[in-house]
Formats: structure tokens, C-alpha cells, sequence
């Protein structure tokens, strides 16, 4: 197997170490594949259906970007992917994870060691809290490279200011000195994410990466992410709630709507052609900088439904501006097109019913 | 481009983003947009005017604290050398001199009702007073640090168990066992000591497992799990360092405690036995005389008074200055 880690040469143990490392460029087809997969909670009030049949495929060096509103599932479905759920609380209500042509889905803690921070990563949403405020940002960082690649200290110490320098941090001898508080917060990303990227992970899922941050600094570690992405032919799964995030920096999109996929398609196909209603909304909430000022933002009415007491029908229709009676009956289906492009829906935007009344003035699509 | 890294102010911000980036850093309009927001960075003043705040803050604690390191430094410094020190022997009787008053001839600090220098017994007392606190409280911070801080992580029965088990001992009038113990172990030194300590490990582990249990929910946790650590390492290399510190923290304010613990028990008559001299039981000597002289008594309280008073405010302030928390971040 070629040596991924592209910063140092490797001591003679490390190479060795590598031999039973979890190889996972030989395999053929898709790098994960998630089937239908279904993560509940057990809570006081309920049953939490917080991920509920989702199913996508991600091949190796490719993004796909999952876009939701709070509360419609991201997270739950990316801490699923990497396993990482409480133990306690989670219902096996099936599903698989397959990564590298295996099904992860509930491997106990010593089997996902192997896989953590070596072929799976992730970045997490706030890096005042994902990082350890009383740990030193050297020590944070060479920690997994110590671990998992069982570098020497100072291998592991160039290591760690090369991988600084390459998230775009300046100084980068010094960092490894400091505290997070010492750090802004883009900065403070820039180093989770230089330690997700440390031992050379297949697959990185970033969990809203930039949310926390400020609007001037989100564009940079996106384009940082992006451009690690490439270099080093990851595949990626980027979380938001911001169909902006995700227009140009992504492969394929899955639209999530209370923890169900409403719509997937590749990235082009989807802002070319979006079908299902919700997307529609979620685009048409965008505000516009051609609008003139004071124009007022279109929202989506309602909220989205209790997940302990889902809708019957399509969960959507309550909110729906196209809801017809079938479709407060019926759950629909997620259908594919020959395009790749699937969505559930009966009434998809651009068939008879939607283009029935005045959508494209009101939208503004 | 090389303008912009001429007036890239020294302290790095974050829209500090220039051409000098590696491979990988973002290009194009990121990096515009970055130089762009060096001009007008909205962070710059903040970083500066809360670097000199802390420094100002610290700066005004200094005249006191300084003092208070200096007397800790004097009491322990004596305590160490006092066999070499140019003292007389502290259980050396001059009955001629008994009650002698301070800067007398000889005594510096006058003699007892026995007649022995009272500035020598200060120093051996010093001694005790040092080694019991001292060990007393590394013991219960090892102990019971590491107790809270296992039930903390693992939970489940075991946690039930052991904090079933600490409340019991601490729902005992601490002193009336340590009374028990004490008559019952013996009254050597190292009893003592180990009698304290032990009796500290409940509120140690009750400390330690408060801590822990909200570390233990933080993300950092979940991210180093995400990159493959085990469970000892996020117990030892991410939760500890937050539990350390609060722990020290109530140790520092412990030392104390403990220093007037052994003088309540040397005032019973139950520390290190007679002859040798502790602070306490210089005070419960000292009492036979209160009538007649007041220094017997009055020098070795003050003595442990202003070492108490130390020992808190130089851990006060040593707490707040090594407290790398959220509320800073």
C-alpha cells in the first residue's frame, strides 16, 4: 500500500505498523455505503426517530454534502457514520454502514480503534469545545500520530508543524506551544482540522464545520477543507444547513428532512433541477443580493415536525406550499430518476400540480 | 501581496492569511479577502486590551502575594534546615530563664514555662506542621483524585458503590474519628499523617468526580475518541488535566485545614508525642500561662496564622492565574 501520509518519511516501525493498518485502497466499488439506515433514541417522551432510512453511496475522493434544517438529522447521521452514538440510549433499528466493503454499524470501541482518526475522521462543529482548553495544541496533535502511525516524538513534532503549516497557520512552531484560548477561532479550526487530517483519514466528515464561526473565516476553512479534499483524494462529507456551503464544493447532495433523504441528486442536477418542495424552500430562503433592501426573506411556514410524533403521510405536507390530500395519506416513496436523481415525493416541483399556480414569481427562483 | 505582509501587524490574527502559505492554504479569493480584512481586523484591539488587563490584574495582587510567598518560603526553608540553623536545642530546659519575654537575652523570642527557646520550638514545630499537611493532602488528592475520577468515567454500579461507600465515611464527625483513630493507630508522625489523608479521600473523590463528570460530556472527548484514543488515554491525557487543576486547587485551600487540624489535635494532647514540639501544642502549653504571660501561646498562633493565611491567599491566586478555562476561551 503507497504511503498516504504525505509529510514525513517513516521510521521502520511505522512502515511495519502499516502492513496491519485496515487497508482500504484495494477494495472495488463504493469507499461507504449507507443502507437504510435507521438510528432511534429511547427518551422519557418517546421514541426519537432522529435518522430514519437513509441511504446513500460516497466513492473515495469525492464530497457530498448533507443539508438540513436543526433538528432534521445531520448529526445524528454523521455521529452514526463514525459510530461514535451513545451506546446507551441508541435502538439498533438496523441498517448498515459499509466502509471499505464492511459493515461498521455497531463495531464495539476496540474494532472502531483501528478505524478512528486512521481511515475515519471528523471535524466538529465548534472548536471552542472540540478542542481541550487546558491541553497543549502540540500534545493535541501529535497525539494520534504517536498512537496510531507510533512516530517518534520529534518525527512527530515536524510532523505536527508541517500539518500546521498546511492547514495555513503561521508560525507553526509556536502553536504547538499554546493553549486553544491563545488561538481565534478560525484559527482554533484550522488546528481541528490539521488533527483530523493527521494520520491521513480516507473518509473526513465534517459536522457544520463552520457554523460557529465567524461569516469573514467560514469561506477559508471551507476552501481549506476543499482544497485538503483534493490533495489528498479524501472522500468528505460535509454537514450544513446552508445550501450555499454546499453549491460549488460538493459532488453530490442529500437533502435531509426529519431524518428521512427527501431529496439526492448530483450537485449540478440538483441546483439545475430541483424536485422535491423542500429543497425549493430551502433555496428560496436564501436571501438574495439582487433583491432590492427590505425585500422580505421567504420562510418556510411551521416548523418541523416533533420526531417522537411524526405526521402520517409525507412529513413534509404540513409545511408544504403543493400538499394535496394524498399526500396527508400516503408516505411517498424515495423514487429514482435515470439521471441519478431521486426524491420523495408525489407532486415534485415542476410537474402539474406546482406549476399550477404563481410559484416562480412568488419564489423568485 | 508583499505589501500586505509588510503591514501584517506582529500578532497573528485570524485574517492573517498572505502569500506565504504552503500548499493546501486557500488561494484566490479567500486569500483576498483575508488581506482585505487585515486593514480593519475587529479582533486586534480585543486580543491587546484583555492581554493588558490580565497583566494589570495580576500586577495588583503583587505586593500581598509576594509577601505571603516570602513568609511560605521562610517557614519552609526553616523547617528544612532547622538542625543546622544556629538554634538551641529546642528541648534544652533553662530553668532559670523559665518565661522568659521575647528579645531577651539569648532568646530571641523568650522561653516557655520549662525554660526552652521558643523561637527553636517554632522551627522543629514548623516540621510537623509541614510534613503532616503536606503529606496529608497528597495523599488524599492521589487517592481520592484518582477514585473520583474513575467512577466519573466508568459510572454504573461501581460509581454507586464507592459514592455509597464515601458518604458513609464522611457522614462521621470528622474529628471524633480522627480522635479514635488516632488514640487507636498510635501517635507517631506518620500515623498522623496517614490517618488525615486517608480521612480527606472522600471529599477529594467527591471533587475529582464532579469535575469529571462534566469534562467527560465535552466534545473534546468525543473528538479524541473520533480519532482512535482508549479509553485510558482520554481518562489520563484529556479528562485529567481538567480535573487536576481544580483538585490542586482545593488541596492549596486544604493545606491549611490541615495545619489547624494537627493544632486541634496537639491542643488535645493526641499529635507527636511529647517532648517534640508542634505548633499546637506549643498553643496548649502556652494556655497553663495565659494569666500571667501571653507571648507562650500568642507567638506560635500568629505564627500558624499567618502561615494558614499564606498558604490560602498564595493558592488563590496561584489557582486563578493557572485556570485555562471555558470562561477565558
Amino acid at each position: 500500500m503507497s504511503v498516504r501520509h504525505p509529510f514525513s518519511s517513516r521510521s521502520s516501525r511505522a512502515r511495519a505498523r502499516d502492513r496491519d493498518r485496515v487497508d482500504v485502497s484495494d477494495h472495488e466499488g463504493p469507499l461507504l455505503d449507507v443502507k437504510d439506515l435507521r438510528t432511534w433514541f429511547d427518551t422519557p417522551a418517546g421514541t426519537v426517530r432522529a435518522v430514519d432510512g437513509v441511504s446513500f453511496g460516497l466513492d473515495r475522493g469525492r464530497t457530498l454534502g448533507v443539508v438540513g434544517e436543526s433538528g432534521s438529522g445531520k448529526t445524528v447521521l454523521a455521529r452514526s457514520i463514525m459510530n461514535l452514538l451513545p451506546r446507551r440510549t441508541v435502538i439498533p433499528a438496523g441498517g448498515e454502514v459499509v466502509f471499505a466493503g464492511r459493515n461498521i454499524r455497531g463495531l464495539g470501541v476496540r474494532a472502531m480503534g483501528r478505524l478512528w482518526g486512521r481511515e475515519l475522521a471528523m471535524v466538529f462543529q465548534d472548536p471552542m469545545t472540540s478542542l481541550n482548553p487546558v491541553v497543549k495544541i502540540g500534545r493535541q496533535l501529535t497525539e494520534s500520530l504517536r498512537h496510531h502511525l507510533h512516530m517518534p516524538a520529534d518525527e512527530a513534532r515536524e510532523t505536527a508543524v508541517a500539518l500546521l503549516a498546511s492547514v495555513g497557520l503561521q508560525a507553526p512552531e509556536r502553536r504547538l506551544q499554546e493553549y486553544p484560548h491563545q488561538l481565534s477561532g478560525g484559527m482554533r479550526q484550522r488546528v481541528t482540522v490539521a488533527i483530523a487530517l493527521a494520520c491521513g483519514p480516507s473518509l473526513l466528515v465534517a459536522d457544520e464545520p463552520t457554523t460557529a464561526l465567524d461569516v469573514t473565516v467560514q469561506r477559508q476553512i471551507l476552501d481549506l477543507l476543499q482544497a485538503q479534499q483534493r490533495d489528498r483524494n479524501m472522500a468528505m462529507i460535509l454537514v450544513t444547513h446552508d445550501l450555499a456551503v454546499v453549491a460549488n464544493r460538493t459532488d453530490e447532495i442529500v437533502v435531509m428532512y426529519a431524518g428521512q433523504v427527501v431529496e439526492r441528486a448530483p450537485t449540478a442536477t440538483l441546483f439545475g433541477q430541483m424536485r422535491h418542495p423542500y429543497t425549493e424552500a430551502l433555496m428560496g430562503s436564501i436571501p438574495r443580493i439582487e433583491n432590492p433592501s427590505h425585500t422580505v426573506l421567504q420562510v418556510i411556514p411551521g416548523r418541523p415536525p416533533s420526531p417522537v410524533d411524526l405526521p402520517r403521510g409525507c412529513r413534509f405536507a404540513p409545511r408544504c406550499r403543493y400538499a394535496q390530500a394524498r399526500c396527508r395519506d400516503e408516505d411517498p416513496p424515495l423514487v429514482e430518476d435515470d439521471d441519478g436523481h431521486a426524491y420523495r415525493c408525489f407532486f415534485p416541483v415542476g410537474t402539474a400540480v406546482t406549476t399550477g399556480n404563481d410559484r416562480v414569481e412568488e419564489v423568485g427562483v | 501581496m508583499p505589501d500586505s505582509r509588510a503591514t501584517t501587524p506582529p500578532v497573528v490574527t485570524p485574517a492573517t492569511v498572505d502569500d506565504s502559505l504552503p500548499v493546501g492554504a486557500p488561494e484566490g479569493p479567500a486569500a483576498e479577502h483575508a488581506v482585505r480584512g487585515n486593514g480593519l481586523d475587529p479582533t486586534l484591539p480585543a486580543v491587546l486590551t484583555a492581554t493588558a488587563g490580565s497583566k494589570r490584574r495580576s500586577r495588583g495582587r503583587g505586593v500581598v502575594f509576594w509577601l505571603a510567598l516570602v513568609w511560605l518560603a521562610v517557614v519552609v526553608l526553616v523547617a528544612l534546615t532547622a538542625s543546622w540553623l544556629p538554634l538551641s536545642d529546642p528541648d534544652k530546659q533553662d530553668l532559670v530563664n523559665r518565661l522568659a519575654p521575647p528579645l531577651s537575652d539569648g532568646h530571641v523570642l523568650g522561653t516557655d514555662g520549662l525554660g526552652r527557646d521558643i523561637l527553636a520550638r517554632l522551627a522543629f514545630g514548623a516540621r510537623v506542621s509541614l510534613i503532616i499537611s503536606v503529606s496529608a493532602v497528597s495523599i488524599g488528592m492521589l487517592v481520592g483524585g484518582t477514585i473520583g475520577l474513575a467512577v466519573g468515567f466508568f459510572r454504573g454500579w461501581f460509581e454507586s458503590v464507592t459514592m455509597w461507600a464515601l458518604n458513609v465515611v464522611l457522614a462521621f464527625p470528622g474529628l471524633v474519628l480522627l480522635l479514635g483513630l488516632v488514640a487507636f493507630v498510635g501517635q507517631s508522625l506518620t500515623a498522623i499523617t496517614l490517618v488525615v489523608g486517608f480521612l480527606s479521600v472522600p471529599v477529594y473523590a467527591r471533587v475529582a468526580r464532579a469535575t469529571t463528570l462534566a469534562a467527560a460530556q465535552r466534545d473534546y472527548v468525543l473528538a479524541a475518541r473520533a480519532l482512535g484514543a482508549s479509553n485510558r488515554r482520554i481518562m489520563f491525557g484529556e479528562i485529567l488535566p481538567n480535573v487536576a487543576l481544580p483538585v490542586a486547587a482545593f488541596g492549596l485551600v486544604a493545606l491549611g485545614v490541615v495545619i489547624v487540624l494537627e493544632g486541634s489535635l496537639a491542643f488535645l494532647g493526641l499529635s507527636v508525642k511529647a517532648p517534640d514540639p508542634t505548633w499546637g501544642s506549643m498553643i496548649a502549653e502556652g494556655r497553663q500561662h495565659l494569666s500571667t504571660t501571653t507571648h507562650l501561646a500568642f507567638i506560635p498562633a500568629l505564627v500558624m496564622f499567618l502561615t494558614v493565611l499564606a498558604v490560602n491567599f498564595v493558592g488563590d491566586v496561584l489557582r486563578s492565574r493557572f485556570d485555562v478555562r471555558e470562561s477565558r476561551l
